[in-house]
């Protein structure tokens, strides 16, 4: 039977561990860059953002120990305190979950280089919306490529690497993933108005049309260039392959805060997608054709391990210290992609 | 042994009673949630510190043992209670000084030594810094008692023993436990906790 002895010194100690949990989580936020629980961006100097969490631990011993007198006489057993302490660290993420997500330290931040010289147009596609870029002063068919986002994150990633392509000679179009899109088999229409509408623009050389994406906009890009031959090269940004990895997973809080992870499962559809495209399958298709699957070394979503058995017919690429949100924001991955794609096609 | 055990609990409780200062920090760190809490944290940053799919599966596995191994451990360690019973040296001596309240358990094994090495051993298992963190403050938690006059030596390593036994068992026939574990990470999974 659970006494406690003392209610008051059982929520006194309810809220001692309370707030030494909170000041874990934050060591923890603050030494693996969790952005799922940081109240600051620890990766920012100067140093004491780092001691939030330490300060947070020591306030609870501090409070607890300087106020409770009754601290050596017999309180709760050890399977209460255990109880307690349950409750206790509960109760921290209930209070630091939303408050990351207020707060959101870690936003991202767009990290384009300009793309005055670029045009962007808007461009109507069968079934939605897309953005054309292209080198303002491109007057001869060059290589086009298709840019797929993942449906639940930001665009301004890759349209930073849509940019940076564009400079370098592509015709670069980034359909958008409408919801309506986000089902199996809807999601298959995307690639293929994308392609009808590059291989007939003037600038786009029919001949040297790639795909790429993001997230289950690259497993998508895989399942369509297994699909199409007129496809003459993929790259797949840190692609899902299973529903697996779709699943709520502690590894989206190391990217993304409370809602915004809850957002990124599409409720339930990220997981029915990835199981109707199969991008696993689709992969031995694609050769001989060039594919290059690109992770950041920190992918704290799909395990790389099991990414490394299954590649055997695409070139296999990792950044690090990049995550698999960040990959698509990597000046370093953007640089890799675009090289890749000009030694290639 | 037994008087070994005596000759080096009286060298360490005659520490106690002479600088109030020390006797505070000696209280602080031998009562119930000091280190205990410090100890019980070190599962926590195991739980959220892998930065892998697979390092995460290995840390949740390491905290599910150690958890079981803390409820069984306790089990056996009232178990060996009821087959040996040996009094607390301020009850069995006079002279000691005493810096806690009374307990009125059996002094071997020491039931704090035991959780304390549990958690140790526990973290040990996926990180050695946070193995000799946890040890580190087990150890700490066992010369506080000891100092402090509820526990002699042997009791503390009879339960730091014991609670490192209770894990490496628990370790070696965790094949029952996969399916807990995955409950477990399911449902914590449901909260993007797993």
């Amino acid at each position: 039977m659970l006494k406690f002895v003392s209610t008051y010194l059982a929520l006194s100690y309810l809220a001692f561990a309370a707030l030494v949990s909170a000041g874990v989580l934050q060591v923890l936020a603050a030494w693996r860059a969790l952005a799922g629980l940081a109240l600051f961006d620890y990766r920012r100097r100067p140093a004491w953002r780092h001691a939030c969490g330490p300060l947070l631990i020591a306030l609870g011993y501090v409070w607890f120990f300087a106020t409770r007198r009754e601290l050596i006489t017999p309180g709760p057993a050890g399977a209460e305190l255990t109880i307690l302490f349950g409750g206790g660290v509960a109760l921290a993420l209930a209070v630091t979950l939303p408050a990351a997500a207020i707060l959101r330290p870690y936003r991202p931040q767009a990290t384009s280089t300009g793309p005055e010289a670029m045009q962007a147009h808007p461009a109507r596609l069968a079934p939605g919306e897309a953005t054309l870029l292209q080198d303002a002063a491109q007057s001869q068919p060059g290589p086009a490529i298709c840019l797929l986002p993942d449906p639940a994150a930001p665009r301004e990633p890759l349209l930073d690497l849509a940019d940076r392509l564009a400079r370098r000679g592509w015709l670069v179009l980034v359909p958008a993933w409408g919801e309506a899109l986000q089902r199996y088999p809807d999601a298959l229409a995307l690639v293929p108005a994308a392609m009808a509408f590059l291989s007939r623009h003037p600038l786009a050389d029919a001949n040297r049309l790639a795909v790429a994406g993001v997230g289950l906009g690259a497993d998508l890009a895989l399942r369509a260039a297994a699909e199409d031959r007129s496809i003459r090269a993929v790259v797949a940004l840190a692609p899902l392959w299973e529903p697996a990895n779709a699943r709520p997973s502690l590894g989206l809080l190391a990217e993304m805060t409370y809602p915004e992870a809850l957002r990124w499962g599409l409720r339930g559809r990220r997981g029915r997608l990835l199981d109707g495209l199969a991008s696993t399958q689709a992969l031995p298709r694609i050769a001989p054709r060039p594919a290059l699957v690109l992770y950041g070394g920190d992918d704290a979503v799909v395990p790389l391990s099991e990414v490394r058995t299954r590649l055997q017919t695409a070139e296999l690429r990792t950044m690090p210290g990049v995550g698999h949100l960040s990959l698509a924001a990597s000046p370093e991955a953007a640089a890799n992609v675009a090289q890749w794609l000009d030694d290639n096609l | 042994m037994l008087a070994w055990d005596w000759a080096l609990f009286q060298a360490l409780n005659s520490l106690a009673g002479r600088w109030p200062a020390f006797d505070g920090l000696i209280r602080f760190l031998m009562n119930d949630y000091a280190l205990t809490t410090a100890l019980s944290a070190l599962l926590v940053v195991l739980w959220f510190r892998g930065r892998t799919p697979e390092e995460r599966r290995a840390d949740h596995a390491a905290v599910l043992c150690t958890i079981v191994a803390l409820l069984i451990g306790m089990a056996a360690l009232k178990g060996l209670n009821l087959l040996y019973f040996r009094l607390r040296p301020f009850t069995a001596h006079d002279g000691v000084t005493l810096l806690f309240y009374h307990p009125s358990d059996s002094s071997l094994p020491s039931n704090a030594a035991a959780v304390a090495f549990t958690f140790a051993a526990g973290a040990a298992r996926r990180s050695t810094w946070l193995g000799a963190l946890g040890a580190a403050l087990g150890v700490l938690l066992g010369l506080s008692r000891i100092i402090g006059g509820v526990h002699y030596p042997l009791d503390i390593v009879a339960g730091a023993l014991l609670g490192v036994a209770t894990l490496a068992l628990v370790e070696r026939c965790s094949r029952p436990l996969t399916l807990l574990l995955r409950g477990v990470r399911g449902l914590a999974a449901l909260l993007y906790l797993a």
